[in-house]
């Protein structure tokens, strides 16, 4: 899989993630919410993370 | 510097929403009799509603009390002046709120103050308060501290009163303090601390280091300068270096993006028009952190607990900058991020976030550069020598006059 390949498969996940929530995604927000799961993506990596990919399931669900 | 007036203020964009200029005191005898202050507007005052500059909150109800703290300085005899402009929901370092605008620093009006207590630091260094209230969850108090030349404080857990004072990250969030010295710094923590530390003048001189490694990696050469400056003239020769500061940076970043995402889940999802379009895609994006990441980051936050203890065994108070550069200019913090890079204004909590993550108590010390413009170097102290440190940051205030 390319490295784009699997950016914009998370992205999809997150998107997913957010609907099957609850949540209303605008479509201006898409490319924002993505640059901001790439920072999170950064930091977690950063962290030493085993699986950096959205989930659905937080600590408080 | 130029001198303001309270429509400077507003024109600045340092204030919020309440002004009340021109109270006087009660009660002559008390112990801040006389000392002006603004609250960010993040703090409850009684009859209003706390809007934390965003316009998410704007539909709550008025609080029925104000903050126990506002309370704690009205009994002290300060005077309460108004609210400071902040980063909506203080989750940011710029300072740029969609209800009062953009935040101007009083040095360079071209440039940011920034945040998110930035207002709070910007109606100290521009002369119109003598201290303010402000909240460091990141670096909140650190990074406007720094950018424009004014003492910050970010006490240990539990020394202030967080009752009545809107959350961003309850793991991390403290109320602290800004002023124009740091004898007023001082002298308001004693009136308000809740804490038992003991009197710090029978304690001998601390020995201090300062922090290399990944605090001195990245410094910009005019705060870097500062520092070296400012460390030869108080001959602060030795080092210490604390292991896993990048990690330590990740794992607070990931707590407070995931404990903000849960604070404002119900917002976001019934009225996320409410949310200006920046802060609501980054608290979006949040909602989808894996508890496995927050797991790590709990972990990281022991280890480097650790890491801390051990330095702190042979220094008592450790330096480092407060923020990686002079304050940008409005425009390079509003110009498009470059794609897959991340966007200035986060990097600016870069030397403050590794320390929030275990909570130390920091006096933020301000230091002129060469550019003209002022930074700050962060005195880093044990959990609960929040006097301590206050104290050192007087004598060298006596030693390095501006």
């Amino acid at each position: 899989m390319t490295k784009h390949a699997r950016h914009t498969s998370a992205e999809d996940q997150l998107y997913k993630i957010l609907a099957e929530k609850g949540f209303v995604l605008l479509d201006e927000d898409q490319k924002a919410a993505s640059a901001a799961w790439g920072v999170l993506t950064s930091m977690a990596t950063t962290l030493g993370v085993d699986d950096n990919r959205p989930q659905r399931t937080r600590r408080d669900d | 510097m130029t001198e303001y007036t309270i429509e400077d203020a507003r024109l600045h964009g340092w204030l919020a929403d309440i002004v009340r200029p021109g109270q006087t005191a009660a009660n002559a005898l008390a112990p801040l009799s006389g000392l002006r202050y603004f609250a960010k507007d993040l703090f409850d005052i009684e009859g209003h509603v706390t809007k934390a500059g965003s316009r998410a909150l704007s539909k709550n109800p008025p609080a029925k009390k104000s903050a126990d703290i506002i309370g704690q300085l009205d009994g002290a005899g300060a005077l309460f002046m108004g609210t400071s402009n902040m980063e909506a929901l203080a989750y940011g370092f710029v300072t740029n709120s969609p209800i009062y605008g953009m935040a101007k620093n009083p040095f360079d009006l071209s440039r940011i103050c920034g945040g998110s207590s930035g207002g709070s630091a910007a109606l100290v260094a521009a002369g119109l308060a003598d201290f303010a209230l402000g909240t460091d969850t990141s670096g909140s108090i650190r990074v406007p501290a720094a950018f424009t030349g004014v003492y910050g404080l970010k006490p240990t857990l539990g020394r202030l009163s967080h009752s009545g004072v809107v959350p961003l990250s309850p793991t991390l969030d403290r109320v602290g303090l800004f002023a124009s010295n740091p004898g007023t710094l001082q002298k308001v923590f004693d009136c308000i601390d809740q804490g038992a530390e003991a009197d710090p003048t029978t304690v001998p001189s601390p020995r201090i280091a300062k922090l290399s490694g990944y605090f001195a990696d990245d410094v910009s050469a005019p705060v870097s300068e500062a520092i070296e400056d400012f460390c030869q003239r108080n001959e602060i020769t030795h080092t210490a270096e604390l292991a896993d500061a990048e990690r330590a940076r990740a794992a607070a970043y990931i707590i407070v993006a995931a404990e903000a995402a849960t604070l404002h889940e119900a917002g976001l999802r019934d009225t996320p028009g409410l949310f200006d379009p920046e802060t609501r895609t980054r608290l979006l994006a949040a909602q989808a952190i894996p508890k496995s990441w927050l797991d790590k980051a709990l972990e990281q936050k022991q280890l480097f607990q650790q890491i801390c203890e051990k330095a702190f065994k042979n220094a008592d108070v450790l330096i480092a900058p407060c923020v990686p550069c002079i304050a940008p200019t409005i425009e390079e913090v509003l110009a498009p991020t470059i794609e897959g890079q991340p966007p200035l204004r986060a990097s600016l909590g870069v030397y403050t976030q590794p320390i929030s993550l275990v909570g130390l108590p920091v006096v933020a010390l301000p230091l002129p550069t060469k550019t003209g413009l002022p930074t700050a170097v962060q005195l880093i102290g044990r959990p609960g020598e929040d006097r301590r440190l206050l104290r050192l940051a007087c004598d060298l205030a006596l030693r390095n006059p501006s």
